[in-house]
């Protein structure tokens, strides 16, 4: 195909054809794969139904999150009205679960987007503009790298103190760096794509080229990076709440239910058992409509 | 390029990127919120008390002057010294860095030991049953968070079964049993996860090297399928599969923080955690720079043992 | 059905490779494509045999159909016989490397990167050769992982004798490179080491040159030919190039959409080209003398794999498509010794009249063949009309 042909053709893709940026056939292919894979079938009715419960747990929930209810230290055991047994204040177990769920998916999605957005900034220019810019923002992501992300969630929880977006930013940060350099790379592969150098013939801004030429070639494997990566840190924001390093010792999330649990494993198994199920149900769910989405986009494992 | 400058250059790297680590580690401890002083001391010191023993512990001092003589210091191995019970840092960090070393290198034993062969099946039996199992097995395996798995396996391996002691951890010098038998479940709980990630990878890589042209012309030789899958697949496979290990070496160290709790062990995230409860501050850059150096230092090993296994790195050349 | 009897008028010994009917098709999600579709040749020893046709047209299928490397493909063929006899898949796994080799097309990614090339050719000597070293798994993974291969075995100074014969310069250091380390030109002289190191009587040459740039190229057809002429061996020398047949070949078959559509000596199809497409084929070569503005390239494109024609795959872009062409091919015999073609126009009922095919009498009975004799009497096996919409 000549380099007109392509010009031409990405001209008459531009018009109305993308949705937020993201080149309508991406969307179909999408919407075909949530409509057709098993896995994302699988995935994505986890992902709503917890959604759901997370979204609309102050109506669905049977009990107060953090009513205690002394009677029921006694017997902590799951009944009718606490369907999954309480926790060692009494505190019903299901509904806990259900507001935990709010902070578990709030601060995975969060700390991903955060980090994306940085990262994913930090990458383009780098890998748009090259030279001194491309040295200075990669040796700072080689920087953030070298530190485990457990440690730089540690340590800015310990600097900012605990608390719902602190956590976020927090888990976020650590992800920069894998979206600068994802970012990075899928730049330099397509500035040299005919399409770009054509933008650049025919006098486009640097900007209008990045942001109009360049980012939307690069979304399926930033998708499906993000994908993955909203599982690992609702991962992460359970490892936090289980050291007590989370939201906030006395909020109800999945990680600090299981910690809490811990010291009554023996008498009372199901209270850390169960928050590690409802975790493992969730992350189950994003890495398979993760994995099938690397399909339909066709990214390799490798690259994410 | 040479292999010896290519492995200098990356050492050169690697040694900037520690010094960077500590700079930040150093003002971001001063970041954190608290004063040591009168932490050690107590809510209800007097303001005197706290006010000399800042002075004695040099916080006083312009935070210029307090990062040169902590660099200096540390350049001759001088981590300080705890503000929490006195004692020499590396001292410290040394008498906890065994355990954490123990579950970490035993999960990665156990992460390799699971994720090679399966991956390898599963790409050879693409779409066929074992396939799905190992797909299956490893989904799970990356979604659990590794200090659950721990308490699974300590609920049933320990307190139901009573196979293997539940709490502490016992030195490999005391004998290989025992320091086995504590490791072993923490171990598994670092190990799952990231070896399920390693298995999808391995799965991933030896799909496409399947695919490559030069498997075709050894099949072309009328080599046996096994030669050409070990032979003439396996070391290619390998090359993406261990940058991916070096770069998941992250996830595997923040398992064995949380696993370390789980499982009452004393090592380094136990300690860092405790430290930053009582803002010790000496003890937190310590621990941050160790870990943060075995992690760079690991990668150097892993970028090193991939030049070794691709020879167009070590032999340089060529287009 | 009955066994294909060489064609008539052919004064040839038994061939050395004898393909009988091969088909091949791949399945798809959209259902099956099929890349060969009924093609029948045969290689003679010593003989270049040439296959040509444009990408896509089922070249290199069918050379890897016939070794049993078409990974996903569904391979099917009344007979393929080696020295006059039918191999098994197990027999040709074993023949495979030795016997009949193949080179292919791009030697920048078919030699492994990861092992010298010497070891390359050596365990080919190893599997193939008698220099009495194992072969065993064990074995051969102990050289690659842990001793390396010896430089004092004979497989590995057989494979420097090799670079030498293929004209690789200092061959006992070359061998001991990796491929990224030689030039495009040197890693097919490799390749072709690599194929003849089982000493083979057949080489299957997979647009060998293709990948080089134009001096190499004549270099390595050079080597080719001193094969031939050297070692006695054949080659099936497959290309889109028709100046690269016309210097090598002694015969060429001529493929379209998977089947093939002339078969003759290659004098006699450059000189007397009788079917349409191979017409068009050389009139689309550009000459020195041209004075010609425009190259004359066929309309129109090849058929949708999913949605083939009935009968001739080409009619669609024929200028002299008749009646007739929708009909299952056969195959005719054309002027020239060895000359074949899979044309309706050659049929004995047709007469060309004004420059319009003409049918004579009634079109069906001559279809059954009742009154000429086609060359292949199975024309309606090998093409059911029916399945092809």
């Amino acid at each position: 195909m000549s380099v007109a042909d392509r010009v031409r053709e990405r001209l008459a893709t531009e018009e109305g054809s993308r949705v937020l940026g993201i080149r309508s056939d991406l969307l179909d292919r999408l919407v075909k794969t949530i409509r057709l894979d098993l896995r994302a079938k699988i995935g994505f009715t986890i992902v709503v139904l917890f959604g759901l419960s997370a979204v609309f747990a102050p109506m669905l929930a049977p009990h107060d999150p953090m009513a205690q209810a002394f009677g029921m230290l006694q017997s902590p055991n799951p009944s009718s009205a606490n369907p999954l047994g309480t926790d060692s204040f009494g505190r019903d177990l299901l509904s806990r679960l259900m507001y935990g769920a709010r902070i578990s998916l709030a601060v995975g999605l969060g700390a991903v987007t955060f980090g994306a957005l940085v990262g994913i900034l930090i990458g383009l220019f780098a890998g748009y503009y090259g030279g001194w810019l491309d040295d200075l923002l990669m040796r700072a992501v080689d920087v953030m790298w070298a530190f485990p992300w457990l440690l730089i969630a540690i340590i800015l929880v310990a600097i900012f103190g605990q608390g719902f977006w602190n956590v976020m930013f927090a888990v976020g940060f650590a992800y920069i760096d894998d979206f600068a350099r994802l970012a990075r790379g899928e730049v330099l592969s397509v500035r040299e794509e005919e399409y770009t150098l054509a933008a650049e013939s025919i006098g486009l801004s640097d900007t209008e080229i990045i942001f109009e030429e360049v980012f939307p070639n690069t979304v399926a494997p930033l998708i499906v990076q993000f994908t993955v990566f909203t599982a690992r840190a609702i991962l992460a924001e359970s490892t936090l709440s289980f050291l007590g390093l989370g939201v906030k010792p006395t909020t109800p999330t999945w990680g600090a239910l299981l910690g809490q649990g811990r010291g009554f494993i023996t008498q009372a198994w199901w209270i850390s058992i169960i928050p590690g199920i409802a975790i493992m149900i969730t992350v189950l769910g994003i890495n398979l409509f993760g994995d099938a989405l690397r399909d339909a986009f066709d990214v390799k494992e490798t690259e994410t | 390029m040479g292999l010896k400058r290519y492995v200098a250059k990356r050492v050169a790297h690697a040694a900037v990127v520690i010094y960077i680590v500590a700079t930040v580690v150093f003002f971001a401890v001063r970041a954190i919120p608290g004063d040591p002083a009168r932490v050690l001391l107590g809510g209800d010191a007097n303001a005197d008390a706290i006010a000399a023993l800042r002075e004695d512990m040099g916080l006083n001092q312009p935070l210029y002057v307090q990062y040169l003589r902590w660099l200096g210091d540390l350049v001759r191995g001088d981590f300080g010294q705890s503000v929490f019970n006195d004692q020499p840092v590396l001292d410290m960090l040394l008498g906890v860095a065994e355990p954490t070393a123990s579950i970490a290198a035993l999960g990665m034993v156990i992460a390799i030991l699971i994720a090679l062969p399966a991956g390898i099946v599963s790409s050879v039996k693409r779409y066929q049953w074992e396939d799905y199992v190992a797909t299956a097995v490893s989904f799970v395996g990356i979604s659990m968070p590794g200090f659950w798995i721990g308490i699974v396996l300590l609920l049933v391996f320990s307190a139901r079964l009573g196979l293997v002691p539940a709490f502490g951890y016992v030195s490999i010098s005391e004998g290989i049993v025992p320091w086995f038998k504590h490791i072993i479940l923490p171990a598994i709980a670092v190990g799952l996860p990231y070896g399920g990630i390693l298995m999808r990878m391995t799965r991933s890589s030896m799909m496409d090297v399947l695919n490559e042209d030069y498997m075709r012309t050894a099949r072309a030789k009328g080599l046996s399928n096994r030669l050409v899958l070990f032979k003439h697949g396996l070391q290619n496979a390998l090359i993406p599969i261990i940058t991916i290990a070096g770069i998941l070496l992250g996830v595997l160290l923040g398992g064995v923080v949380a696993v370390e709790v789980v499982f009452g062990i004393q090592g380094l995230g136990r300690l860092l955690i405790a430290s930053i409860e009582r803002r010790d501050f000496p003890v937190i850059q310590g621990a941050v720079i160790i870990i943060s150096f075995i992690f760079v230092a690991m990668n150097l090993l892993v970028d090193i043992l991939y030049t070794s296994i691709n020879p167009r790195i070590k032999y340089g050349g060529g287009e | 059905m009955t066994p294909r009897t060489p064609t008539q008028g052919s004064t040839r010994e038994e061939p050395l490779l004898e393909v009988e009917n091969l088909r091949t098709s791949f399945p798809t999600d959209r259902g099956d494509v099929t890349a060969v579709d009924g093609i029948s040749f045969g290689v003679d020893t010593g003989e270049i045999f040439g296959i040509v046709g444009e990408s896509g047209s089922g070249k290199s299928v069918t050379a890897l159909s016939i070794l049993g490397l078409a990974a996903d493909g569904e391979v099917e063929a009344d007979a393929i016989r080696f020295r006059g006899e039918e191999l098994s898949t197990r027999e040709m796994s074993a023949v495979r490397g030795g016997e009949i080799s193949m080179i292919f097309q791009d030697p920048m990614s078919s030699l492994n990167p990861v092992m010298t090339v010497g070891e390359q050719i050596a365990e080919v000597v190893r599997h193939h050769g008698e220099v009495g070293e194992s072969t065993g798994i064990l074995s051969e993974l102990r050289r690659k992982y842990v001793t390396g291969t010896s430089d004092s075995s004979r497989s590995w100074q057989r494979a420097v004798e090799l670079l030498d014969t293929v004209g690789i310069p200092d061959p006992e250091q070359r061998a001991n490179e990796y491929p990224h380390q030689l030039s495009g030109g040197m890693k097919q002289r490799v390749m072709i080491a690599q194929a003849l190191a089982g000493d083979p009587s057949l080489i299957i040459a997979d647009e060998p040159t293709t990948a080089l740039d134009v001096t190499i190229e004549a270099q390595i057809l050079n080597e080719l030919f001193e094969l031939r002429d050297e070692f006695g061996v054949s080659i099936v020398l497959i290309t889109h190039d028709l100046a690269v047949v016309r210097e090598t070949c002694d015969r060429v078959a001529v493929m379209y959409a998977g089947e093939l559509m002339e078969t003759a000596r290659t004098e006699t199809l450059f000189d007397e080209p009788t079917h349409p497409y191979t017409k068009g084929l050389l009139r689309s070569i550009p000459r020195v003398d041209d004075d010609r503005e425009w190259l004359n390239a066929i309309d129109g494109t090849v058929p949708d794999p999913f949605n083939r024609p009935s009968g001739c795959p080409f009619r669609d872009r024929c200028d002299a498509a008749f009646e007739l062409c929708s009909e299952p091919l056969d195959r005719y015999d054309a002027t020239g010794t060895d000359h074949e073609v899979r044309c309706h126009l050659q049929h004995d009922a047709v007469d060309i009249d004004d420059g319009e095919p003409v049918v004579e009498g009634s079109l069906h009975s001559r279809l059954d063949g009742t009154e000429t004799e086609p060359l292949d009497e199975r024309s309606g096996v090998v093409e059911p009309g029916g399945e092809r919409q």
